[in-house]
């Protein structure tokens, strides 16, 4: 029994291989979509999220109970399990200092980490990278009358330093009345060796910013962690709209492309119909008819749904090469979905015409109605 | 006293309500006898065949074939009917494409029991194919194509061969080789229903029905109509 209908699968396979060819395309094409969609859906959501944070820090931390934070703490943010959900962060201190007589906010950090989390920042000069080096926001430049590579004094309490300016700042926000300096500079004036006044985190936003929170909190108890609000539900917000867009765009090519490979299959199933009434004249139960259609809609949905899934994967990694300049995480869900697709539909199309085929009389649809 | 294999009893069939393909036929054929069902194009002779064959189902009236009334036969009853009882033969062939010529004869053993190759090109032999059983119907002549059709009608030794046409589609000399086949049948005591509108098949059956506009005309006088 079995031997008959690998002769029949193979008969129709090996004769009708136009037909075969076509009807395998038509699956590739409709699990490739599939598959591409899903894909980016997982993927586009996960590199917008990380592309957000390029946007600026959504997470402050900024002592409990104490005046500062302590400097070595930081090494916490190097943990392991911080390793996929902090995108980076900047230590800083402030302090109000003396320039020119008038009082200005100097601003201790880590120039390479606030690049980082802070890209936006536009900076006419350069970035400092020397000792007594600075960044100065616009507004306190036109407020102290300093330009380009001017030098001035800054005094905090008995202490006096000597600075160049290297860099003006404009960031469209607070940082403009501020005065940037190195991190080591500003303890070094105000004597607060190895403290911080608080340190901006940028984390992936969504649930894995409440963890990144909750984590922290159990692991640097002395520091507490504030979500940046706005920015935080600004991105939730964006990320929901998207999620809502990418599913719906992924249900219209789901839809689109069962259609597609429904209307291929069935038309290749219904050009068969004397077969079917053939074998049905022949004495073949409807089992048996439905058995040898069925065996090849599955080989032809498998084929056609692992061609696809291949060429659905190769096609959302391009464009999310194209349009992030770096690969996508593919979804799991993505591979059964497409083989799904191919082997569901070329199945559920080739049993459908078998079953209307099969539900009239044989002398009908030999009769050719 | 012997019963007929075949007994059809005021058989009528109508096609949505409207046409009547067939108006109150009786008939009776005999077990070893071999009846013509003869007229013109839109007579009805395939409609009535396809009753007996099981394909179809009547509007009314009664069919019993070797004991079995089909009327009340399910789906499934009547597709073992065919497969066990009459081997049909097509004007049209009807040979899957993609299977060779012995793969053709062998799929009606598959659907009967089970599929036997060295069976099946004996069947091919038989019928003057010996050489053709890997050949592909698109590669055999009209004429071969039939009498693949028929191996594939005998294979199960069916009680009852049912042909439309059989020579519809055929040369002469196709034609002739093929009637050969049918004779030898006959002698060996198969039951044969031809259906055909060709006087020259008809009257070499034993019975001839005549149909016009789906009713039986009056008894026909096969022996006359030989002499003609």
């Amino acid at each position: 029994m079995r031997e008959m209908t690998q002769r029949i699968l193979l008969g129709s396979l090996r004769r009708r291989k136009g037909r075969v060819a076509v009807a395998i395309c038509a699956v590739a094409l409709g699990a490739s979509l599939v598959v591409a969609a899903l894909n980016l859906r997982y993927g586009i959501r996960g590199r917008l999220a990380q592309e957000l944070r390029s946007y600026g820090a959504n997470l402050v931390l900024v002592p409990r109970t104490e005046p500062f934070l302590k400097e070595r703490d930081l090494v916490i943010l190097e943990d392991e399990r911080f390793k996929e959900r902090i995108i980076g962060y900047a230590p800083f201190i402030h302090k109000i200092a003396k320039v020119k007589g008038k009082d200005v906010v100097l601003v201790g950090t880590r120039f390479p980490q606030v690049r980082k989390i802070s890209p936006w920042w536009q900076v006419e000069g350069r970035w400092p990278d020397k000792e007594g080096e600075v960044l100065i926001g616009s507004s306190a430049a036109s407020k102290l009358g300093l330009r380009l590579d001017d030098r001035f004094s800054a005094v905090h309490k008995a202490s006096q330093l000597s600075l160049s300016v290297t860099g003006l700042l404009r960031t469209g926000g607070a940082e403009e009345h501020q005065v940037f300096v190195s991190l080591e500079t500003l303890q070094r004036l105000t004597h607060l060796h190895g403290f911080l006044t608080s340190v901006l985190v940028s984390s992936r936003a969504g649930k894995e910013l409440e963890e990144t929170v909750a984590v922290l909190q159990k692991v640097w108890p002395q520091a507490e962690a504030r979500t940046l609000l706005q920015v935080a539900r600004a991105e939730e917000a964006l990320l929901a709209r998207l999620e809502i867009f990418l599913a719906l765009v992924s249900l219209l090519i789901l839809v689109a492309a069962g259609l597609s490979v429904y209307a291929t299959i069935s038309t290749a199933a219904l050009e068969r119909r004397v077969e079917m009434a053939l074998m049905r004249a022949l004495g073949a139960e409807e089992r048996q008819v439905a058995w040898i259609f069925a065996s090849e809609a599955a080989g032809i949905g498998l084929i056609g749904g692992l061609l696809g899934c291949a060429a659905g994967l190769l096609l959302s990694e391009a464009i999310g090469l194209t349009v992030f300049g770096s690969l996508i995480l593919p979804s799991l869900l993505s591979l059964p979905a497409g083989l799904a697709l191919g082997v569901g539909i070329s199945l559920f199309c080739s049993l459908w015409v078998v079953r209307r085929v099969l539900a009239l009389q044989p002398a009908m649809v030999l009769k050719g109605e | 006293m012997i019963e007929p294999l075949i007994l059809l009893k005021a058989v009528t069939k109508d096609y949505n309500g409207k046409v009547r393909a067939l108006d109150q036929v009786s008939l009776e054929v005999y077990p070893g006898e071999w009846a013509a069902v003869m007229g013109a194009s839109g007579s009805g002779k395939t409609t009535l065949l396809n009753m007996i064959a099981a394909l179809d189902r009547p509007t009314s009236g009664s069919v019993r074939v070797d004991g079995e009334d089909l009327l009340f036969l399910t789906e499934e009853d009547r597709a073992r009917f065919r497969r066990e009882k009459v081997g049909l033969i097509f004007q049209q062939f009807y040979l899957i494409p993609y299977l060779t010529a012995v793969e053709n004869v062998m799929l009606a053993q598959y659907f009967h029991s089970m599929a036997d190759a060295r069976e099946a090109a004996e069947a091919l032999r038989r019928v003057g194919l010996g050489e053709r059983m890997g050949h592909y119907p698109s590669e055999l002549s009209g004429g071969e194509q039939q009498r693949v059709c028929m191996a594939r009608a005998l294979i199960n030794q069916p009680k009852i061969i049912l042909a439309d046409e059989p020579t519809g589609n055929l040369d002469a000399e196709n034609e002739k080789t093929v009637m050969e086949i049918f004779h030898d049948l006959h002698r060996r005591g198969h039951t044969l229903l031809f259906v055909t509108h060709d006087p020259q098949i008809g009257t070499q059956a034993d019975k001839i029905v005549k149909l016009e506009h789906g009713r039986v005309l009056p008894a026909f006088p096969v022996k006359a109509l030989r002499s003609i």
